[in-house]
């Protein structure tokens, strides 16, 4: 196999690669791993993320739920501001109507 | 969880499952207590006038032309609102979504810094974490400056799970929890100082029984009796139906984690996913698999679903009522039924999901007495205290906070169905803070969970694909069984109903 010598470049990807699949387990080695990790989530969040967002369907998709007030991050009902909006018109609804929906009184 | 209610000599009240009931229900009752006191002087003219009001046959809606109908409407959101005071609204920091700005997230919809209610959350955990400590005689001085850490961690968790796309495709902050704690743990590992607040258990269980109150059984009725045949036939046959092809078929060797995916999957996807998890005893990675599974299949069928809805041209409540049984968080239900264009879809659609939340206090019970009663009995035959009588047994191994959780429910199910005035604590307790305290606490528990975990374990669950095949198969006949019971009871045993909706 080639040695890598100092004289050849070594590219930032393959760096990159080489301390986080190193098996050392130094303190500068740890934190530099960390460091990595850090840095791409920095990149992603901001720089590929808002980048993703500027695509004409996401955009539209996007702007469409801010414009309708719709939180698809709500994981529990209660946590969706419009939640008690939408029962209290359900209920509206089925009151026009009690019996078709089998409701005890 | 795995660890979750292990027998130790301390006293019940003294140990996890103890010390989280009794924490959860001081912070409920100070929390009720503040809503009972804040009720306006005049709320028995209010609550008079809200019944008179409610009783009226005539249906309110914004396209009426009779005004009185109209401003009845609005009469009534305004005697909800005056009754249930938020007191500690501002307390909480909620992160607002930012596209490219991470620092934005700090901003209020109104534009102001939350720098305050960044401080009063911070507090107020601390606060409560530190209490459970040392209730537990654990030393509150080394705990207070690692929770001060992971609490920064979890802050950080949720600003990554407010950036917009993230958020707008319902990719939530249990996954990126999850991440922080993993990079941590799996890069520079979790450091001594700060071992002593990495609690997941502790801050699950906590969670959990503020969530009881927010699962209020009067809710069941809200669609009738159409709305409890969609939910409470298909999702138990689902959950049952996937657990056995797990077991059976698959011959998954984890029956938590068998467990798990069936409950988030059927149920209503992270909330049932945690809950089950603890009531199974899953270990940490398995319920982190779990929601990981459900989160990204959430994505695609939020986005495809209303798609083959549009191509197979069902009415709006049959299809509102499709998407509410089967895609896995309310958000996400609400995010795909919007892509309708229907608000009746809408309506339905999260109605139908909500019904479904409240079936996560049904069956977080249920599995909890089944594994407390077979699946642990079957594990320890061989061990001598297998002797011991069979409840005293049962009892021993049950997860003793479920009843925490099923009693915050109970309770306040109660409360809210008293009276208007209780309806409108309850409203109260939830809106303005126990909600917000319960997602700080999951959080808090998922960047612990990351903290604690391996990545080799998580390529090692994967890496025979059951779990991921487990998933399909089960949505794919959720998605056969909720098709047949909505087109059958919307369409069919019901009509008159979904015409009342579609009117």
């Amino acid at each position: 196999m080639k040695r890598q010598t100092h004289s050849e470049p070594i590219s930032k990807v393959a760096l990159f690669t080489k301390i986080l699949r190193s098996k050392q387990t130094s303190v500068s080695s740890k934190w530099s791993r960390l460091l990595i990790c850090a840095i791409f989530i920095l990149l992603g969040w901001t720089q590929l993320l808002p980048r993703l967002e500027t695509f004409g369907t996401i955009r539209a998709y996007i702007e469409r739920m801010q414009q309708q007030g719709i939180n698809p991050s709500a994981l529990y009902y209660t946590e969706h501001p419009a939640s008690r909006d939408w029962e209290r018109t359900i209920h509206e609804r089925m009151a026009r109507n009690p019996k078709a929906f089998w409701v005890p009184k | 969880m795995a660890n979750a209610g292990t027998v130790s000599k301390t006293s019940f009240w003294r140990s996890e499952d103890g010390t989280a009931t009794l924490i959860a229900f001081s912070v409920l009752t100070i929390l009720l207590g503040v809503a009972f006191a804040n009720l306006p002087k005049n709320h028995r003219e209010l609550a008079a006038e809200y019944q008179t009001l409610k009783t009226q046959n005539e249906p309110a809606t914004a396209d009426s032309k009779d005004v009185k109908a109209v401003d009845k409407k609005v009469r009534l959101k305004e005697i909800e609102t005056n009754l249930s005071p938020n007191f500690f609204k501002s307390w909480w920091l909620k992160i607002s979504d930012w596209s490219q700005n991470p620092f934005l997230g700090f901003r209020s919809s109104g534009g102001a810094w939350q720098w305050f209610s960044l401080a009063a959350t911070g507090l107020v955990l601390l606060m409560i974490a530190t209490l459970g400590m040392w209730w537990q005689r654990q030393s509150v001085s080394r705990f207070i400056p690692a929770f001060v850490v992971v609490f920064a961690l979890t802050t950080l968790s949720f600003v990554l799970a407010s950036q917009q796309l993230l958020k707008y495709f319902n990719l939530e902050y249990p996954l990126w929890a999850l991440l922080v704690g993993l990079v941590i743990a799996n890069t520079v590992a979790v450091p001594a100082w700060l071992q002593p607040a990495v609690k997941p258990d502790l801050y699950v269980k906590i969670g959990l029984i503020l969530l009881g109150a927010e699962v209020l059984f009067g809710k069941l009725l809200i669609l009738g009796l159409p709305g409890i045949l969609v939910s409470w036939t298909v999702t138990p046959i689902v959950l049952i139906g996937t657990y056995l092809f797990g077991q059976k078929i698959l011959k998954i060797e984890s029956r938590s984690l068998n467990m798990v995916i069936s409950a988030d999957m059927s149920v209503c996807g992270v909330s049932a996913a945690i809950a089950t998890a603890s009531a199974c005893r899953a270990k940490k990675e398995e319920l982190s698999l779990a929601i990981a599974l459900s989160l990204v299949f959430t994505v695609v069928m939020m986005v495809v679903q209303p798609y083959c809805i549009r191509r197979m041209g069902l009415n709006d409540v049959v299809a509102g009522a499709w998407l509410g049984g089967t895609i896995d968080s309310t958000g996400a239900v609400a995010a795909a039924s919007e892509l309708l264009k229907s608000p009746v879809a809408t309506e339905v659609a999260t109605t139908v999901k909500m019904i479904q939340n409240i079936l996560i206090g049904v069956f977080s019970i249920a599995i909890a007495a089944y594994w407390a009663t077979f699946v642990e009995r079957k594990k320890r035959t061989d061990d001598s205290e297998s002797k011991r009588s069979a409840l005293g047994e049962i009892w021993r191994r049950f997860p003793k906070f479920a009843l925490g959780f099923l009693l915050s429910s109970i309770l306040f199910s109660a409360v809210q169905a008293s009276s208007v005035e209780g309806n409108a604590m309850v409203n109260a307790v939830v809106d303005g803070s126990s909600k917000h305290l319960r997602a700080w606490f999951f959080c808090l528990a998922f960047v612990c969970i990351g903290l604690e975990s391996n990545m080799r374990q998580y390529a090692f669950r994967l890496r025979s694909g059951k779990p991921i095949i487990l998933y399909v198969v089960g949505q794919a006949f959720n998605l056969t069984l909720s098709f047949i019971a909505c087109y059958v009871v919307f369409q069919w045993l019901f009509r008159e109903a979904t015409e009342s909706l579609l009117r």
